[in-house]
């Protein structure tokens, strides 16, 4: 057996020539990057070969890079306890750097043995540890396939192997441990069961195993220390987890709500039944330019739900008309029957009266109008580096509350670069529910889960990772 | 996981409760009245106020 710490790892020197190794690294281009990457490997001073993170000499340089959490365990060297009715002593320790990863990818194995000399191996890795032990298969083929291996009638890609790289030993081992050296390992699931296949230069290790909790290890190992920590952290995960179950239900039930607003809506009839034009695409100068004004006043139509919200929807009908690489201003105004009446009087049916009573609608000082919605509907493309593009609105939007039911009037007013066919702008009103705050609800929904979430995988008062138990 | 419980309850009950009465939402009607009759008693004639829908200019146009 091999005993203390990296006790064989000084083989630093270039199996060439025996000169010094070296850290250094270099570029190269990384597929899944697709860009150059730095990577670290061994030089010799004296020869100059290169050695990668493929080759033991590798190892015998950058181990110490993969180590520095090694004591960052629930095992230690010396522990006693009983598994399966069997007495085991930690006795060993041996880190694995997987070959493929440049970043630190590590597992640990501690190795236990029982008082009748059979041994059992902690993996540990991630926060997870699996306890194996030595296993003889009914039937194992390693070789006569060379894309499969064969496990007692299963079959498994040898793709799915991946290579190890001893970077740390320590204790007492039951083969002698060389910094650097290889293993390919399997790893799987057979009938529920977990097995490992690890093969080395010299031989092929079968083991089975099943997952141990952090509190069954404490508990077998009988380690003090960790009790209180260990069942702090449960607890508190636990409680993370059912604070993050409340927040999920409350995150559906806020976007059932969201949902159910916004489908739950009720048309005002009529809108547009009755119309009185009092100009269509009358040229007016601005800035040198002409422009073209039409007014129009629709109604009355009834409004009754008073105290609720309503939307007002103004768009452009491309079936009546489209709007291409132009402009159109408009405004809305929504006018109660009974002000319009007590403004006009008995000139209610006098259109030279009415046309110019919206003309001069906002110098009065009493105000005509009991809201108001205005926008633009615009239409342009072009071509910038990315070739041609098409942007357009051709519709606007506006909730608001109305605070008494009745009749009332649309009066719209549009202005246009080029004359425009004022019917190819439809307006419609509905009776709405409101759903922003239930959107608002649901992101602060969504957020405390995420925190709860996390914090019910990861809070940890141990002062090793240990993953959901 | 009673506090949460609570939490939840009480931002379910705010949103619904905002929702019913549309806190936060424009007001049609006299509030919307009132709002624009005082602008205009702030507008002195002749400021230019009254001037874009007149003359079509590009008060309320944002124009593109």
């Amino acid at each position: 057996m091999s005993t203390g710490k990296n006790d064989k790892m000084n083989a630093s020197e270039c199996p060439s020539c025996g000169g010094n190794l070296t850290r250094s690294s270099k570029s190269i281009y990384d597929e899944d990057e697709e860009e150059d990457i730095e990577v670290p490997l061994a030089l010799c001073v004296q020869c100059g070969a290169e050695y990668d993170q493929h080759t033991g000499e590798f190892y015998s340089i950058f181990a110490d890079d993969y180590t520095y959490d090694v004591d960052s365990s629930i095992f230690s060297l010396g522990l006693k306890g009983e598994l399966n009715g069997t007495e085991y002593e930690i006795i060993g320790h041996i880190r694995y750097q997987e070959e493929d990863e440049y970043e630190k990818s590590t597992w640990d194995e501690w190795v236990a043995v029982s008082s009748e000399g059979t041994f059992c191996y902690f993996v540990e890795e991630e926060g997870s540890v699996f306890s194996y032990t030595d296993y003889i298969p009914e039937s194992i083929d390693l070789e006569s396939n060379p894309e499969k291996i064969e496990f007692e009638g299963k079959y498994i890609d040898r793709e799915e192997g991946y290579g190890g790289r001893l970077v740390y030993a320590e204790g007492e081992l039951p083969w002698q441990p060389e910094i650097g050296e290889y293993s390919l390992c399997f790893d799987f699931k057979k009938d529920g069961v977990h097995y490992s296949i690890e093969q080395s230069e010299d031989e092929v290790s079968i083991t089975k195993g099943e997952r141990v909790t952090y509190g069954e290890l404490i508990r077998i190992f009988n380690i003090e220390e960790y009790k209180d920590a260990y069942e702090s952290t449960v607890n508190k995960r636990k409680n993370f987890r059912n604070r993050g179950r409340v927040y999920k239900l409350g995150l559906l039930v806020s976007i059932l709500l969201s949902f159910y607003s916004c489908f739950s809506s009720k048309p005002v009839n009529g809108i547009m039944n009755q119309r009185k034009v009092f100009a269509v695409n009358s040229p007016m100068i601005e800035d040198n330019k002409v422009m073209y004004r039409s007014q129009v006043l629709y109604g009355p139509f009834d409004v009754t739900d008073t105290g609720s919200l309503h939307a007002i929807k103004v768009r452009v009908d491309e079936s009546i008309q489209r709007l291409t690489r132009e402009w159109q201003s408009f405004r809305l105004m929504l006018i109660g029957k009974d002000r319009f009446e007590n403004r006009a009087g008995e000139k209610m049916t006098d259109p030279a009266y009415l046309s110019t009573l919206f003309k001069t609608i906002d110098s009065l000082e009493e105000p005509l109008e009991s809201y108001t919605v205005e926008g633009d509907f615009w239409d342009e493309d072009g071509y910038d580096s990315d070739g041609y593009w098409h942007e357009s609105d051709l519709s606007a939007e506006s909730d608001f509350v109305i605070d008494s039911d009745g009749k009332y009037y649309f009066y719209l007013e549009l202005y246009s670069q080029k004359p425009r066919n004022h019917e190819a702008v439809v307006i419609s009103m509905s009776k709405v529910m409101g759903y922003r705050y239930f959107i608002v609800i649901a992101v602060i929904f969504l957020i405390l889960w995420a925190i709860n979430s996390v914090r019910s995988r990861f809070y940890n008062e141990l002062p090793f990772e240990m993953f959901r138990e | 996981m009673l506090k949460s419980v609570v939490i939840a309850v009480f931002l379910i009950s705010t949103a619904s409760a905002m929702t019913y009465y549309n806190i936060g939402y424009s007001g049609a009607g006299k509030d919307y009245i009132k709002k624009v009759r005082n602008e205009r008693k702030s507008v002195r004639a002749g400021s230019g106020y009254y001037v874009p829908f007149m003359s079509g200019s590009k008060s309320f146009r944002r124009g593109k």
